[in-house]
């Protein structure tokens, strides 16, 4: 299984690095090379072979702020919109980088590397996370073993790809995310008479390894707070049936510490280093001279500078962008009705309402075109398209597909075309972004 | 779906994206006027009054063009507004005029526009007795906190080809061959095979 997998890993991404070194070097946004004038010493190093043709084409959008925070010399944002961009991922980079060599190719190129590292890992805990999930009994495990072989493969063809060649947080918290999802499944016990439970033994497992999973994964990738669903979902379902020791101990405590963690970010560590001096969002403290402020951080930069926030992105200009989300919100939904009502799943409820979530707070509070960077975090859309390429083994069936599997087809087909596309767009530095 | 009719589809997308192209690049279209008097040599024809030249981007024999500017954001109050001299231009052909900045500068170029400055008239201490064609944008720093330092941009200037910038064209050539690539090889039914086999 790892050997098909890793085969179609490197054959993917081989294919993607190949198209990202055709792409033209003049790119339609010329202020990479402004970038590299400012970073690098040395022209001759911007003008290097591999390094024009290859290096300086993985500097698009985002990558900016990384590999400024990767190469600075406090590793600590300098203006306040930084802070909307992770410091947990350039601070594993920075750890990663061998004797304080911040040459910003040097840094790149172990970024990349880490990023590939991070998206395969990713990868096979995703198989086992998916074999857990699947196989409730021994007649199930040759089922469970391709729905899970399926899954890491689209896994690997997330829409999110192109973007993946670079230098972005996403891997770091798909990973930790899909750690964190296989430590609670572990832990919680299978609710066959309707008796949702987790045994004291996983006490460690659940609320130290799924906590601090869940938390890094949210503390370096926003969307990735929805994860706390899960303890919201645990302890309804701990106090529904009398266990309030364990509602305390288990969920209560790890979402508290998660949400604890999540202030000291968005809250305290911001008033801390702006506030009062700066104003603006410092003025809307609940009470005077306390670091809970009405409107986080976080919010505060995305709406101000990107116009993030409530139905703000619906404007006629929008309409591309929102055009090219579409195959992931309906596969999203589609998903969440799939194991909702028509294959029902007592696991994964509480996943189903995290993809429902994220559906809603993407298509009307943020850039919707981001979704197809971010979707890949909820592994419930892969298993459905897993799912239905289990059910519908039968080529001749994939011919004329009805229903949900015209879907899977549609979606299949579209990222045959949006992964290259998209990879050669960000290299070229084209939007979307 | 035909291929010519998914062609069409993927280049009017881009286009339409580039269109509305946000974060840190600016970009206007600028249609030279078929009796617009163009000089044909710029030394001939300015008159400085001093040494103080206004940067200029020169499309003469090219196709495209760019120079950079450093502008700075200490003291942008005084002198927010830059200046560059197009010269080169064809009558009747339609350019982009794009500014482009790193990202890890955090300011706002707006008010981007094309000025006209009549012949014989003075202008950042020179007269010609040409039309000039200046391009236009105010720099504001966009940050807490805000920026001191001097911030590079960069200012292209690229002649059109059926409405579409000509440095746009070998990628739009890369992405066509892609497409057809993946059609002729059935990529979309590979995949859908390996999936459904792995």
């Amino acid at each position: 299984m790892l050997a098909g997998l890793t085969l179609y890993f490197v054959l993917f991404r081989s294919i993607q690095y190949l198209l990202v070194f055709l792409t033209p070097i003049r790119q339609f946004d010329t202020s990479t090379l402004l970038l590299l004038n400012e970073l690098c010493s040395s022209p001759s190093e911007i003008n290097n072979y591999w390094n024009k043709y290859f290096w300086n084409k993985l500097l698009s959008w985002d990558t900016v702020f990384f590999i400024k925070n990767m190469t600075s010399e406090n590793g600590k944002p300098q203006f306040e919109h930084e802070y909307a961009f992770s410091q947990l991922w350039p601070s594993l980079v920075r750890f990663f980088v061998k004797n304080n060599n911040k040459n910003v190719y040097h840094v790149l190129k172990v970024a990349v590397a880490i990023e590939n590292v991070l998206f395969y890992l990713s990868g096979v805990v995703l198989y086992f996370l998916t074999k857990k999930m699947f196989s409730q009994n021994i007649k199930q495990s040759q089922f469970s073993r391709s729905i899970a072989r399926k899954t890491s493969l689209l896994f690997f063809l997330t829409s999110a790809a192109g973007f993946l060649t670079s230098i972005y947080s996403e891997p770091l918290s798909f990973f930790l995310t899909f750690v964190g999802i296989w430590s609670r499944e572990c832990s919680i016990s299978i609710p066959v008479l309707g008796r949702f439970d987790i045994p004291w033994r996983y006490w460690f497992s659940y609320s130290f390894i799924s906590m601090t999973c869940f938390t890094l994964a949210s503390l370096n990738r926003s969307n990735c707070v929805l994860l706390g669903i899960y303890f919201v979902f645990d302890l309804i379902e701990l106090i529904k049936n009398r266990k309030l020791v364990k509602a305390i101990c288990f969920p209560l405590l790890s979402g508290s510490l998660m949400l604890s963690a999540l202030l000291y970010q968005q809250y305290y560590l911001p008033y801390k280093t702006f506030c009062p001096q700066r104003g603006e969002w410092c003025k809307s403290e609940l009470l005077p001279n306390f670091f809970v402020t009405k409107t986080s951080l976080y919010s505060y930069v995305q709406g101000h500078y990107w116009g993030v926030g409530f139905m703000k992105y619906w404007t006629l200009n929008n309409i591309p962008n929102f055009l090219l989300a579409v195959p992931n919100i309906i596969i999203l939904i589609y998903s969440s009705v799939y194991f909702s009502e028509i294959y029902p799943f007592h696991n994964l409820k509480a996943l189903v309402w995290i993809a429902r979530a994220l559906i809603v707070i993407v298509c009307f509070f943020a850039h919707v075109q981001i979704l197809n960077r971010i979707a890949s975090f909820l592994p419930l859309h892969l298993w459905y398209l897993a799912d239905r390429l289990v059910k519908t083994s039968d080529q001749k069936k994939m011919e004329n597909p009805k229903g949900d599997d015209r879907i899977v087809k549609f979606y299949i087909y579209w990222l045959v075309f949006w992964i290259p596309l998209q990879t050669v767009l960000f290299a070229a530095f084209l939007p979307p972004a | 779906m035909g291929q010519p009719h998914f062609m069409k589809w993927i280049v009017a997308s881009l286009l339409l994206f580039i269109g509305y192209v946000h974060a840190n690049t600016e970009s206007i279209l600028y249609r030279v006027p078929h009796d617009f008097p163009l000089s044909k040599s710029r030394e001939n024809v300015i008159f400085e009054k001093d040494t103080k030249m206004t940067p200029s981007i020169s499309l003469l024999g090219e196709t495209m063009g760019q120079t950079t500017v450093n502008i700075n954001t200490t003291n942008l109050q005084l002198h927010n507004t830059t200046y560059i001299e197009l010269t080169g231009l064809q009558r009747d052909e339609t350019y982009q005029i794009k500014v482009c900045w790193s990202a890890i500068h955090p300011i706002s170029i707006i008010n981007l526009q094309t000025v006209i400055i009549p012949r014989f008239t003075e202008f950042q201490q020179t007269t010609s007795d040409y039309a000039r064609v200046v391009v236009k944008f105010l720099t504001l720093t966009d940050s807490y906190p805000n920026e001191h330092t001097m911030v590079p941009i960069q200012i292209s200037l690229v002649t059109t080809r059926l409405g579409i910038p000509v440095d746009i064209y070998p990628t739009l050539v890369i992405i066509v061959l892609l497409v057809v690539g993946l059609i002729i090889t059935r990529a979309p039914r590979v995949l859908n095979d390996v999936l459904l086999k792995f």
